[in-house]
């Protein structure tokens, strides 16, 4: 049985990111145990998990995360994505995080592997009249259609009415979706939408269908 | 005292008060509430890098209710402060407003470095200093509760205190405080009377940085 005090020497001495592998072997332990550490920190609040590439389950194991709330950008993008993103730094957002809020907040993090991920997003859009006025305020909309157009190149999206398509058009933008990233694949949609594409074909390759 | 989930309810109130994007670091009781590690605080503290949005959360809270209060001391030495910090008192709690310094603590793109999480709150983006750096925030005050705080972070985190010496000896080159000597004197304090872990490596170094320091100043 655990202790309460097990449990916080526990997590003093595995803080930080984790596998099971790597809990294993920093308490010279069986992996089928290292399973059962988890499990007692999780219960005590303590563990927060993210998926990474081919199944591995990465644990972040901190007394921060008992007093966790609201949702964390990173975490809410690799759920809804192929691409998995394991942050150094995470973002928690305070406020119901959409598919529309969280390609916007994606947009201005200036996060290049995050960016990527958060292209998948598209095919969860409901709300386009939403993500209008969200681009609109945060001067996004070139971007978010030029990214738009890219997706759905290689993946399916839901179709984007022509009202939303017309309003991103005219948006006024700066050129760049992620400061000194340029692409010189996609001529006609960085033409067409007048901005600089970070992602190349090479970049893109994650994904199944491209 | 306020909870952790009553300051969050404060933050999110403020936050939708602000027109425009606001960035601050929380320190102090406050940001160890984030870090799970203390229950409640008594006060706020935050430190702004932008006049602008140290004016403009500052209205804020007074839109609130809060009000400011001029001749609140928070700690003693205020009188070193070069940009005196803004006290606001609300009925049970209160917000203590600093800019690009606390007192004679300065806050250096180190610090910045080492901020792992950000909570936006609407237009209001609150980023969390590192354990690290709240240890050497509190080792500058001469008050019994910062040193029973500091404790507590150092037996929920594996502090780099390499980090915390470094980190000393740079405020002590951007400043005129002799930091590592008050780190000093801190870490035999919580090591001997509050028990903590700390290694003699870690305290032998200091020595022979404060030594140093000590002559060249």
């Amino acid at each position: 049985m655990y202790k309460k005090s097990d449990v916080e020497e526990l997590a003093v001495k595995l803080s930080g990111l984790n596998t099971v592998a790597s809990i294993a072997s920093r308490l010279n332990i069986g992996e089928r145990t290292a399973v059962n550490v988890v499990w007692r920190l999780r219960k005590s609040g303590l563990v927060q998990t993210y998926r990474g590439k081919n199944r591995v389950r990465f644990y972040r194991i901190s007394f921060a995360n008992k007093n966790r709330s609201g949702y964390g950008l990173y975490e809410y993008i690799s759920r809804n994505s192929k691409i998995k993103v394991v942050p150094q730094h995470e973002l928690y957002i305070h406020e119901q995080l959409t598919p529309e809020l969280a390609l916007i907040k994606a947009v201005e993090q200036q996060d290049f592997r995050l960016l990527l991920a958060a292209l998948a997003l598209f095919s969860k859009i409901k709300d386009w009249c939403l993500l209008n006025k969200l681009a609109k305020k945060k001067k996004l909309g070139r971007k978010i259609g030029a990214l738009y157009d890219l997706a759905k190149r290689f993946m399916r999206v839901r179709r984007i009415d022509g009202r939303t398509l017309n309003s991103f058009l005219k948006s006024k933008t700066d050129k760049y979706i992620i400061r000194g990233l340029r692409s010189s694949d996609w001529p006609e949609i960085q033409k067409k939408w007048r901005v600089h594409l970070p992602f190349g074909k090479e970049d893109l390759k994650d994904y199944d269908r491209f | 005292m306020i909870d952790f989930n009553q300051q969050k309810e404060l933050l999110e109130l403020v936050g939708r008060q602000l027109r425009k994007r606001t960035e601050a670091l929380l320190i102090g009781g406050s940001a160890m509430m984030f870090h799970g590690a203390k229950a409640a605080t008594f006060d706020i503290d935050l430190v702004f890098m932008d006049k602008n949005h140290f004016l403009r959360f500052a209205d804020a809270l007074g839109s609130i209710g809060f009000s400011e209060n001029k001749q609140f001391e928070i700690f003693r030495h205020y009188e070193t402060a070069k940009i005196k910090p803004k006290i606001f008192l609300g009925s049970d709690t209160r917000f203590d407003l600093f800019l690009n310094e606390v007192v004679c603590f300065k806050i250096t793109d180190s610090i910045l470095s080492r901020i792992k999480e950000e909570h936006e709150f609407g237009n209001l983006i609150v980023k969390i200093v590192a354990p690290e750096d709240i240890i050497l925030l509190k080792c500058a005050t001469e008050r019994a509760k910062d040193r029973v705080d500091a404790a507590e972070l150092a037996r929920k985190y594996r502090i780099d205190w390499k980090v915390v010496i470094s980190e000393s000896i740079l405020q002590m080159n951007v400043g005129k405080a002799v930091y590592p000597v008050f780190l000093l004197s801190f870490l035999h304090e919580l090591r001997d009377k509050l028990k903590v872990d700390i290694p003699d490596s870690i305290l032998a170094e200091l020595e022979a940085v404060c030594e140093k320091a000590l002559k060249m100043k």
